[in-house]
């Protein structure tokens, strides 16, 4: 099943990248211009990518339990993520990653609440610390 | 050599180490979750650094190859054939110090062969032109998609995918924008160094947080069993020095040459025992001649990349990002503008390796350990790094968003078993090979005889197109194949 899936994004990529090379400038081979290689690769990728869509859809995929329950678990997790970034130029890294921090120590299977909360914190202060005092890098 | 490049020389060798023991946390993600942590120190420091998580890897998968019978690293897959037959006869010791052992000639001779053929190549590659780099890079991804996968077929859908996603931002001779939707980040394109922290880095973390692996059983060594008896140590001579060999000059081979150069060796030595049948029962011969042969590959690695700025794995591709980001661009004239980075470099890859050697063997059952760590806490902390990292590199939450795109990606690619590297290589190599048809044909007036009338780009250009018929002419074998097959089970 991942792999029909994984196979349909790489020729939706493939198609919807040839759609917009097309108005790009192929020149000639005397002249090349900046559409010259993206329709070259383009073609031959998606060319490539048809094919192996194709072969992975003849192909027979089971979804077992076990699958079900790690991907609502990955959801949680990638749910996380993107809630880190939404926030964080608002609320600031330092709360932003001690929020977020929590949240997947939880989401990964850390038992009780004080652990993940310090730990929390930790990590939150930790890399605030690395990154904009020893490294010189603006954190918002 | 000064204390803080010793410094970073330890602490890259260390993480390496752990890096390759930890199965998973391959050293391609390592390095780039590191990559922003480096933009403090001085250039060589960094490097150093990086190079050292580079080898160091090499060291740390033979560890829990023999005294778990997982490999940490792909490299080390064959060493569990008879490293684990060894630990369970009570020769764990002896297997882990073949392994050592064998690695460090094998780091020494290959680090002869970069100091050597290095400033060689780069010196010769002055006197290249684009046709030359356009070749180079060709017949690199051609290799590099036959090598690596179980399918060619994909392997070089995905290098052709990463050529595109190459070409995402400002053509680099027109100056046109391709592809970036008006977005204003996207107009410097895709930086590689996101693109591997997201398939590497944050692809691997979320598999590992949310697919946790079972409790592991590590075979205890008490650190008087380390040496090998006379016997293990004379039987393990003569395949150190073949494997050094053999897996320097298949370290030249664009792809995981780390690991095919493993297999080779391991091939060789049971070829050419005169004890054929103890290998997979724990032969010696087993564990030194391909642990050698890994870790010399490792340094040959290293050539292109710093002679001819080009890298032919995703690890010697990180490393190129590496240099980068430090403002230093490997190639021809690395040498000469930059003696002190390159031989700096090699001077710490010397004392690395010996490091690594003092390192390895007692420090044997705490590395082992670190199976045990407990990853659902080790995975997010890693995941907010990653993000942080990405942030750091050019204060854009555009970046991590990019991230966290790729990341899901190199997720989903992990799962539906989809090689990374091909997708990586062709990402990295995308723009070289453009920059080499696109000149060549400007500065020939459109002649493609001029890039096959020239000998090197000729030849190597001869190469790649016959690799690719006899590409296509096995995948029509096994097509046919396959339905003879199906009409005979009919």
């Amino acid at each position: 099943m991942i792999e029909k899936v994984v196979s349909g994004i790489f020729l939706l990529f493939c198609l919807v990248y040839m759609y917009y090379a097309k108005d790009l400038s192929f020149g000639s081979i005397v002249k090349p211009k900046a559409g010259f290689l993206p329709i070259v690769a383009g073609t031959a990728g998606t060319v490539l990518a048809l094919i192996n869509f194709g072969k992975v859809m003849l192909k027979k995929s089971e979804t077992s339990k076990s699958d079900i329950r790690s991907w609502k678990r990955v959801g949680l997790f990638f749910a996380g993520l993107v809630v880190y970034l939404l926030i964080l130029e608002y609320v600031g890294y330092l709360v932003s990653t001690i929020l977020v921090m929590f949240y997947l120590l939880k989401v990964a299977g850390t038992k009780g609440w004080l652990v993940p909360a310090l730990m929390a914190v930790g990590v939150g202060v930790g890399f605030h610390f690395i990154f904009d005092y020893a490294l010189g890098v603006m954190l918002p | 050599m000064t204390w803080a490049n010793l410094l970073a020389a330890f602490a890259g060798v260390l993480i390496g180490t752990l890096v390759g023991v930890l199965p998973g946390l391959g050293v391609s993600g390592t390095i780039a979750l590191l990559l922003p942590l480096s933009f403090g120190m001085h250039p060589l420091t960094a490097l150093i650094l990086f190079a050292g998580i580079y080898y160091g890897s090499m060291y740390g998968g033979s560890t829990t190859s023999i005294l778990v019978n997982v490999p940490g690293e792909a490299a080390s897959v064959v060493t569990c054939l008879d490293g684990y037959a060894m630990a369970r006869k009570g020769r764990a010791g002896a297997a882990l110090a073949a392994a050592a052992i064998g690695s460090f000639v094998a780091g020494t001779v290959g680090l002869m062969g970069l100091a050597l053929f290095a400033p060689i190549l780069a010196e010769k590659a002055l006197e290249f032109g684009p046709p030359e780099y356009f070749a180079i890079a060709f017949l690199g991804l051609v290799i590099f998609a036959n090598l690596t996968g179980k399918s060619p077929l994909r392997s070089i859908m995905l290098v052709l995918i990463g050529i595109m996603i190459g070409t995402i931002g400002m053509d680099p001779l027109a100056g046109i924008t391709r592809f970036t939707f008006s977005v204003d980040e996207l107009q410097r394109g895709i930086d590689f160094a996101i693109v591997a922290m997201g398939i590497f880095g944050l692809g691997e973390v979320i598999l590992t947080a949310c697919h946790p692996r079972t409790a592991v059983n590590v075979q205890k060594v008490r650190f008087r069993e380390l040496y090998p008896n006379k016997t293990e140590l004379k039987r393990s001579f003569w395949p150190i020095i073949r494997g050094s060999i053999l897996g320097f000059f298949v370290g030249l081979i664009p792809g995981p040459s780390a690991t095919i150069s493993s297999f080779t060796s391991y091939a060789v030595e049971k070829r050419i025992s005169k004890r054929p049948l103890e290998f997979g029962q724990g032969a010696i011969e087993g564990v030194a001649g391909p642990e050698s042969a890994n870790n010399a590959a490792s340094s040959a690695n290293m050539i292109p990349l710093l002679s001819l700025g080009i890298p032919f794995a995703p690890a010697s591709a990180l490393l190129l990002s590496g240099f980068l980001i430090h403002g230093i661009t490997p190639g021809p004239t690395l040498v000469s503008s930059h003696p002190d980075i390159f031989w700096g470099l090699i001077a710490s890859m010397y004392i690395g390796n010996a490091m690594l050697l003092i390192l390895n063997l007692p420090l044997v059952g705490a590395f082992a350990s670190l199976l045990k760590t407990p990853l659902h806490i080790l995975m997010p902390i890693m995941a907010i790094v990653t993000l942080t990292g990405a942030y750091a590199l050019n204060n854009s939450v555009f970046d991590m968003v990019l991230l966290l795109i790729f990341g899901l990606l190199g997720y989903l690619m992990k799962l539906g078993n989809f090689e990374l590297a091909p997708l990586v290589i062709g990402i990295v190599l995308g723009p070289t090979l453009e920059k080499g048809v696109i000149q060549g044909l400007i500065i020939h007036d459109g002649s493609i005889w001029s890039f096959i009338s020239r000998p090197l780009a000729g030849s190597l250009l001869g190469i790649a197109f016959v690799i690719l018929l006899l590409m296509v002419i096995r995948w029509g074998i096994s097509i046919w194949k396959q339905r003879k097959r199906e009409v005979e089970a009919k």
